[in-house]
C-alpha cells in the first residue's frame, strides 16, 4: 500500500453535445512515500485530470482513491466529509504551471494565507511564513507583490506556499512549463533538494521527458487517458515496452526536432532506415557505430547523439541512419536489441514508423 | 459678480439656498438618496452576485435551485423601467417605510433599482478571477468564506471598485426619477422648478450640478481602481 493508491480511477465530462469524454479510463496508480514520480505524456493525456483527483479537486466519476492511508473515494462516491477533505488537503502540496498566487497580497501574505487555520498566533504566522521563504531563497521579496517577481520567483513562492502546512505530499502540475530552461532546471533542483530534506512525496506532471529524467525515480506515460507504461525510470527508458513510450524516453523532443530540422527526403523505406537507440553506457560499448558495421556489415551514419545521466547512471542516445536492404535491416535491429539497447525506428520527421 | 449672477440666471436666485425649494436641500436630497440606496442596493447586489459566482454550474457549490432563483429575480427587476417601478412597488414601500411619497419612500424603489444592476456587474467582476487562483486555495485547504472574502473580493477589488462606481454614477441618474414620487433632489428641482415652469436656467444649473456630481465620483471611483490594482499595471 502506497501513500498515494489510485484503483481503476476513469473521470468523464459532458462534452457540449451531451456526450461524455473520458478524460481519465480505468487508472491504476501507486505512488509510495519518498517517491518522485513523474507522470508524462502530451498535452490532452489526461494527465492534470487525474493528478487532480488525488486532493479531489477533481471528483473521478468511477474507481477508489486512498491517501496517506485515509480513503477519499470508493467506487467513485466521495466517502471523506467535506470538512475533512479540507483537513485533509492542508497535507497535500499543490503547484501550478500559471502559479496561481493572490496577485493583491503580497508574497509573505500569499505564504500566510496557507497557515490561516493552522492555530499559529498572527506573529507566529509571519516568522514561519518569512522562514519558508528562506527555504526558496526568497526572504528579500517579501514585501513585494507576486508580479514585480519574475515567473521562476513566483513559482518559488507558490513552492513554500504549498509548503507550510508541512505536507506528505506534493503535487506539480506542471509547474515548469512556463518557465524558461534556467528557472525550470532551479525549480526542478529546488524540489529534489525539499523532497530529501523534508522527505516528501512528489508527483510531477510534464510533457518534458527532460524534466523527467532530471528528478523522478519513478514514471507513467500517459495517452489518451490511459497509462500505457509505467515503472522505475531506469526501466522505462532502458527498456521501453510501448512504443510511444521508445519515442518519448529518448531525447524525445530534441530528438524529433533535430530530425526536423535536418530536413532529411523521403526515405527509400527498403533500403534505408532511421533508429533512436537508448542504452546505458555502463553495459554497452561505446564503439556501437563501428561494430554495427564490422558485425552486421551495415554503415550507420550518426545524426545526433547526447549522453545524460540519470540517477548518476551515465545514458546515451543516438540517432543513426542505417542503408541496407530488408533482411540487413532485421538484422541490425536484432543485434541492436541482443546487445541491450532500446531500439525505435523512426520516419524522416522524427515520428514513429508505422 | 453676484449682480451678473442674478441678471443672467433670476430664476435660479430666486429659489435660494435652503428652504424646501432651495439648491442646498436638493443637492442633499440628491447625496441622501445616493447614499442610502448605495448602501442597501450595494449589499443586496454584492450578496446576489456572490451567490451567482458560487451557485453557477462551474462554480465551487453548484447549486440549479439558487442560481436559477437568483438570476430571475435580477433578470426580472433589471427588466422593469424605474419610472414604472417607482409606482409598481408602492404598496411594498407603505408596508416597508410606512409612506409611499417622500424622500423615505424613494430609498425603497431605489435601491431595488440599483441592486440587479450591481448584481450583474459584482458578478462579472468576481467570474474574471482566475480559476486556477480558487484551485490553488483548495488546495491549501481553505474553507468557502476564505475562498469568498480573500479569493474573490480581494483578488477582484480593484474591478469592484470599478463597477461600484459606475452603479453610483447610474443610481444618481435614477434618483432624478425619484421627483416623481416627491423625493426631490436635483431631477426633481430641473423638472418641476426648471422645466415645468419654463425657467431654462433652473434646468441648466441643475444639469451642470448633476455632472459636477458624477465628475467627482467618477474621479473617486478611478483613484481607487487604480490603487488597489496590484496585477496589471
Amino acid at each position: 500500500m502506497g501513500i498515494i493508491d489510485l484503483e481503476h480511477v476513469s473521470v468523464d465530462f459532458p462534452d457540449k453535445k451531451g456526450k461524455t469524454v473520458q478524460a481519465v479510463h480505468d487508472v491504476s496508480l501507486t505512488v509510495e512515500k519518498g517517491d518522485i514520480y513523474g507522470v508524462v505524456g502530451f498535452s490532452g493525456a489526461g494527465k492534470s485530470t487525474l493528478v487532480r483527483t488525488v486532493n479531489l479537486l477533481q471528483k473521478p466519476t468511477a474507481g477508489n482513491i486512498k491517501v496517506n492511508g485515509t480513503d477519499f473515494v470508493k467506487d467513485g462516491k466521495q466517502v471523506i466529509a467535506n470538512k475533512d477533505l479540507q483537513l485533509a488537503r492542508r497535507k497535500i502540496g499543490m503547484i501550478f504551471q500559471n502559479f496561481n498566487l493572490l496577485n493583491e497580497i503580497s508574497v509573505v501574505d500569499n505564504v500566510s494565507f496557507a497557515l490561516k487555520h493552522s492555530g499559529l498566533k498572527e506573529k507566529e504566522i509571519k516568522e514561519k511564513s518569512l522562514k519558508l521563504l528562506d527555504l526558496v531563497d526568497l526572504r528579500d521579496k517579501a514585501n513585494f507583490y507576486p508580479v514585480q517577481l519574475s515567473g521562476g520567483q513566483q513559482q518559488r513562492v507558490a513552492i513554500a506556499r504549498a509548503l507550510a502546512n508541512e505536507p506528505d505530499i506534493l503535487i506539480s502540475d506542471e509547474a515548469t512549463s512556463a518557465l524558461d530552461p534556467q528557472n525550470t532546471l532551479q525549480i526542478l533542483t529546488l524540489l529534489k533538494k525539499l523532497q530529501k530534506d523534508l522527505n516528501l512525496t512528489i508527483v510531477l506532471i510534464t510533457h518534458e521527458m527532460a524534466a523527467i529524467k532530471k528528478v523522478c525515480n519513478k514514471v507513467a506515460l500517459m495517452q489518451s487517458g490511459q497509462i500505457v507504461e509505467k515503472g522505475s525510470l531506469r526501466d522505462v527508458v532502458l527498456h521501453p515496452k510501448n512504443d510511444l513510450t521508445k519515442s518519448f524516453v529518448g531525447g524525445s523532443l530534441e530528438v524529433i526536432n533535430t530530425l526536423k530540422s535536418l530536413n532529411i527526403d523521403k526515405l527509400d523505406n527498403d533500403n534505408e532506415a532511421i533508429y533512436q537507440l537508448v542504452y546505458s553506457m555502463a553495459n554497452v560499448t561505446k564503439t556501437i557505430v563501428v561494430d554495427l558495421y564490422r558485425e552486421v556489415g551495415v554503415e550507420a551514419s550518426m545524426l545526433y547523439g547526447n549522453v545524460e545521466l540519470l540517477d548518476d547512471e551515465p545514458i546515451g542516445t543516438l540517432l543513426v541512419q542505417v542503408k541496407g536492404d530488408k533482411t540487413k535491416q532485421q538484422e541490425t535491429v536484432a543485434y541492436l536489441r541482443k546487445a541491450e539497447v532500446a531500439v525505435t525506428r523512426l520516419n524522416e520527421k522524427g515520428d514513429l514508423y508505422e | 459678480m453676484s449682480s451678473w449672477f442674478s441678471k443672467v440666471f433670476p430664476n435660479v436666485v430666486q429659489l435660494g439656498w435652503l428652504g424646501d425649494t432651495g439648491w442646498g436641500t436638493s443637492i442633499i436630497q440628491t447625496l441622501y438618496m445616493t447614499f442610502w440606496a448605495g448602501i442597501f442596493g450595494g449589499i443586496l447586489g454584492m450578496v446576489f452576485g456572490i451567490v451567482l459566482v458560487l451557485t453557477k454550474s462551474d462554480g465551487i457549490r453548484p447549486n440549479k435551485f439558487w442560481f436559477n432563483l437568483c438570476d430571475k429575480i435580477v433578470s426580472i427587476f433589471r427588466a422593469i423601467p424605474f419610472i414604472i417601478l417607482l409606482a409598481f412597488i408602492a404598496p411594498v414601500t407603505q408596508k416597508i417605510v410606512g409612506t409611499q411619497i417622500g424622500i423615505q419612500a424613494a430609498l425603497v424603489p431605489l435601491t431595488l433599482g440599483c441592486f440587479p444592476f450591481y448584481a450583474r456587474q459584482v458578478q462579472v467582476a468576481l467570474e474574471s478571477v482566475d480559476h486556477g487562483k480558487i484551485e490553488a486555495a483548495q488546495s491549501l485547504g481553505a474553507t468557502i468564506w476564505d475562498i469568498i472574502f480573500s479569493v474573490y473580493l480581494n483578488e477582484a477589488r480593484s474591478e469592484l471598485a470599478r463597477v461600484s462606481t459606475v452603479t453610483v454614477i447610474s443610481l444618481i441618474g435614477l434618483t432624478a426619477m425619484a421627483g416623481a414620487i416627491g423625493a426631490g433632489g436635483l431631477g426633481n428641482t430641473a423638472i418641476s422648478y426648471g422645466y415645468n415652469r419654463f425657467n431654462n436656467d433652473v434646468t441648466l444649473i441643475a444639469t451642470v450640478l448633476v455632472i459636477i456630481l458624477i465628475f467627482i465620483v467618477q474621479v473617486i471611483g478611478d483613484f481607487f481602481a487604480n490603487k488597489l490594482n496590484h496585477q496589471n499595471r
